[in-house]
């Protein structure tokens, strides 16, 4: 019977020696994989997020630039004198001119 | 009966790049080349006469590819005129695709700063057939133009075949007040492959690859992270440290343009040339070169110093010029060209 319960002992000793740190060590392993895998997705969602927002502002500024071009023929522009205009342009087209006559 | 419609475009043909802005608020951008069939087989596998812009560059192991422009003007050849009529035929029919017959096209076109009348008439006569009215006008000035700066400022257009300078005094610019360099983006693909070639000669390099190592990692800032490309060396990739070659080879162009600017400065009129030196604008894609404006500031040092600042849209600055020009012309005056 003492040999019996020598060996019984042994054997708990045993498993709880091998066994019991082991697991131990797997589920450490498991939960922080999966905190490693929430965090990792969490970061992926934030990224696509990120990406749709900007291709999302890429669109609206191709709308602003379009708005603006549509715009501009209305306005007049600032800074300049109708006068100086008038003088900038009578020069661009008597150069223009003057290259259609060398001709 | 159907009225006409007069539509208004400002384009910048470039010797890499070309832009059109429409009056209708459409905006394209493409390469400047053409690429044709090298045989019947290609021929039959693309199933087109010819192929234009990044399908061009796509499909160049099966094309004979043409880039018609050189140092911003279209190359004396009748297949690079011919390229370039497709080219601006493309860029028109993209941006402006529901134009009727009766309908006109105004357009504006920008050519570098001491472009020839021989380029300017090439220009004319390439158009004519599918664009009613052409202006030709400065590219610097027209990038001034489109951004309302005819104060005392210097305009620097970085491009692909010449860098143009251009110097804003409250008047129509002169010839004294402009300038026009080799210098500029393609000067600088060849410094760069040479460079490489020099240190790692049996490595295999492509324009396209330089471009991209130029776009992603040319600066001439006094440092930069490491550059450590992937290049193949008969086949088999490798990593080479090119970080001291790409900013000495963009120095050299950095170089070009401060002298430039410095010569600029110099003979002008000494009360203004502080107000000058403070109003630098960088524009066309040699403006996107890390620490280029900070490069350009440095050159003015012994003059004062300087300010210099890149402009935002960098792509089509020039087009948005000649086309705020094209529609703020008055018609009677279009109607004497």
């Amino acid at each position: 019977m003492l040999k019996n319960n020598i060996v019984h002992i042994s054997t708990s000793k045993l498993i709880g020696a091998t066994i019991l740190p082991n697991s131990i060590l797997l589920i450490t392993g498991i939960v922080i994989w999966k905190l490693w895998r929430n965090k990792h997705s969490q970061l992926q969602t934030t990224t696509d997020e990120l990406k749709n927002e900007i291709e999302y502002l890429k669109e609206q500024m191709n709308e602003i630039q379009t708005e603006k071009h549509k715009y501009l023929p209305q306005t007049s522009s600032s800074g300049q004198t109708d006068a100086t205009q008038i003088g900038l342009f009578e020069f661009l087209i008597e150069d223009n001119i003057q290259l259609r006559k060398d001709a | 009966m159907t009225t006409s419609t007069i539509y208004h475009i400002g384009i910048d043909l470039g010797t890499s790049q070309s832009s059109i802005v429409t009056s209708t608020g459409k905006r394209v951008s493409t390469k400047s080349c053409v690429g044709y069939p090298k045989d019947i087989i290609s021929q039959k596998r693309l199933n087109k006469e010819f192929l234009l812009g990044e399908e061009a560059l796509k499909n160049r192991l099966s094309l004979n590819l043409i880039w018609p422009l050189a140092k911003g003007v279209i190359c004396d050849d009748k297949k690079s005129k011919e390229a370039t009529q497709l080219i601006l035929k493309d860029l028109i029919d993209t941006t402006l695709p529901s134009i009727n017959s009766t309908d006109k096209v105004y357009a504006s076109i920008g050519v570098p700063a001491l472009a020839s009348v021989r380029d300017k008439k090439t220009l004319l006569n390439i158009t004519k057939d599918f664009i009613d009215k052409v202006l030709i006008v400065s590219e610097p000035f027209a990038v001034a133009y489109g951004i309302d700066r005819f104060d005392e400022c210097l305009i620097v257009d970085i491009g692909a075949g010449t860098t143009d300078l251009c110097r804003m005094s409250g008047s129509v610019p002169t010839e004294d007040d402009q300038r026009s360099l080799i210098e500029a983006g393609n000067f600088l693909d060849r410094e760069i492959a040479n460079a490489v070639l020099k240190k790692y000669p049996d490595v295999q390099l492509t324009p396209q690859i330089i471009k991209f190592i130029k776009e992603k990692h040319g600066y001439v800032s006094d440092s930069s992270d490491p550059v450590i490309v992937s290049l193949t060396k008969m086949g088999q990739p490798g990593s080479y440290d090119i970080t001291e070659m790409l900013h000495e080879s963009c120095l050299k162009l950095s170089d070009a343009i401060g002298q430039a600017v410095q010569s600029l400065v110099a003979d002008f009129d000494p009360d203004f040339q502080e107000t000058l030196r403070n109003n630098i604008i960088v524009a066309g894609g040699g403006s996107r070169l890390i620490g280029i404006d900070r490069a350009i500031e440095k050159s003015l040092d012994n003059y004062g110093g300087g300010k210099a600042s890149c402009i935002q849209d960098v792509e089509f600055c020039g087009a948005n010029g000649c086309l705020k020009m094209s529609q703020e012309m008055p018609t009677s005056y279009w109607d004497k060209i």
